[in-house]
């Protein structure tokens, strides 16, 4: 510790080892140590919820706190664990606005924590702190982001056949019943069916040339039918195919993590016999010696 | 998943000694060629981190993968975990800097010392 923060107060040593402060000299640390009030909280407390106005800033003296949001579906997702050091709770006191997020004490906790008019004071009269701040903020902006973005997709591995959409499932059984040998036959009996109708049966009931025949030779409504079947069954079995292929890809990243762990386990039961053998070997040769030695003494 | 709180804090705490063991350079981590996979031996554990879609493509979570090699017990962790999705991503952050000056490792290169082995056959 430098000699002159020896003189300081206990409260402005503390401050003095929080990285947002370490540009402060001792006055000013003591003037702060002032007007900064020393909080506690017991693990699971909540500190602040989202919403609730924000009215200081807080640091992290002793334990860890995590912020937090709600998800679409109103999970839980954690944002940040904060240690000793960090500070939290800056958006709301910049913007005089609400919490954006909650925050919870994961274990017993000691905070510093300072009013929005006081930090805002600090940033004025210490345009260094500023930038660490706005620094900090940037980035936990792109942490944010990146955790945002990386929770987009949704598709965890273990739970995806859970996760399937209604959609996903009846795409999944038009493509296996119009893949199938029974969807054939059934399709080509209709087809058969109706050009007979058509054709023979019809043609001879009611009155007129064309009896009671309601699509004559060459069947034009028939063909209207099979285009919109083979419309509308291509985009099904494309939907299918993309879940296959993802179900494909989480089979090889299964696959990968048994080879890998599979190869490694060889690899070094490989070293250990080699290191068995050369133990042997070494063994081997001592009796040779020691044989030797013997039978010149005989 | 049903998981306790005391089961999250304890695997909170795996993760921060991962992490920690990888700043430190304690922990070397590999990576394959072609791959983002990244996977070390901690204490005859073997520690996957993948999966092979870059990092840079955010559609598809990332996760951590622990197994003993003595053991078919494993334990995975994705981004999108709830409560330790924050921590794996900090995790991966850390391990892809601690190891994007590693040689990848190819395992159909071909080398001097295969190629020795061979012709002296």
């Amino acid at each position: 510790m430098a000699p002159e923060l020896n003189n300081l107060s206990e409260e402005a040593r503390s401050l003095a080892q929080v990285p947002l402060f370490k540009r402060l000299d001792a006055d000013e640390l003591e003037h702060l140590a002032e007007e900064i009030d020393q909080v506690n909280y017991e693990a699971g407390a909540t500190i602040f919820n989202e919403h609730d106005r924000g009215d200081a800033l807080y640091i992290v003296e002793e334990g860890s706190v995590r912020i937090w949001v709600y998800d679409e579906d109103v999970k839980e997702v954690t944002l940040a664990e904060l240690k000793p050091g960090d500070f939290f709770g800056e958006l709301a006191v910049l913007d005089r606005g609400e919490r954006s997020s909650s925050a919870t004490a994961i274990t017993d906790i000691h905070l510093h924590r300072l009013s929005s008019d006081d930090f805002q004071k600090f940033l004025i009269e210490h345009p260094d702190a500023s930038i660490d701040v706005i620094c900090e903020i940037a980035q936990r902006m792109r942490q944010t982001n990146l955790l945002v973005s990386q929770r987009a997709a949704r598709n965890i591995n273990v739970t995806m056949e859970e996760n399937m959409t209604l959609g996903q499932r009846v795409a999944d059984k038009v493509a296996a019943f119009g893949g199938s040998w029974t969807f054939i036959f059934i399709y080509s009996g209709f087809l058969i069916l109706w050009m007979l109708a058509n054709t023979f049966v019809l043609a001879y009931m009611g009155s007129g040339t064309d009896g009671k025949q309601f699509d004559p030779y060459p069947y034009i409504l028939l063909n209207l039918m099979l285009s919109m079947t083979a419309a509308m069954q291509a985009p099904i079995i494309m939907m299918s195919q993309n879940r296959a292929a993802e179900k494909d890809r989480l089979a090889a990243e299964q696959d990968f993590k048994v080879n890998l762990k599979s190869e490694l386990m060889l690899e070094e039961l490989i070293r250990k016999q080699r290191e068995r053998d050369a133990q042997v070997d070494e063994l081997n040769a001592t009796l040779k010696t020691l044989r030797a030695a013997i039978d010149s003494k005989q | 998943m049903n998981r306790n709180p005391a089961t999250t804090e304890r695997l909170r705490n795996l993760i921060s000694k991962i992490e920690a063991a990888t700043v430190s350079g304690e922990l070397h981590w590999e990576r394959q060629a072609g791959s983002a996979h990244r996977y070390a031996r901690l204490n005859n554990n073997l520690l996957i981190l993948g999966p092979a879609t870059p990092v840079g493509r955010t559609n598809a979570p990332r996760y951590l993968f622990v197994t003993p090699f003595d053991s078919p017990d494993c334990i995975e962790i994705n981004s999108d975990d709830a409560e330790l999705g924050s921590n794996v991503l900090k995790l991966v952050a850390e391990v892809e800097q601690a190891s994007q000056h590693e040689p990848a490792t190819d395992p159909f290169a071909i080398t001097d010392q295969l190629l020795e082995r061979l012709e002296s056959m």
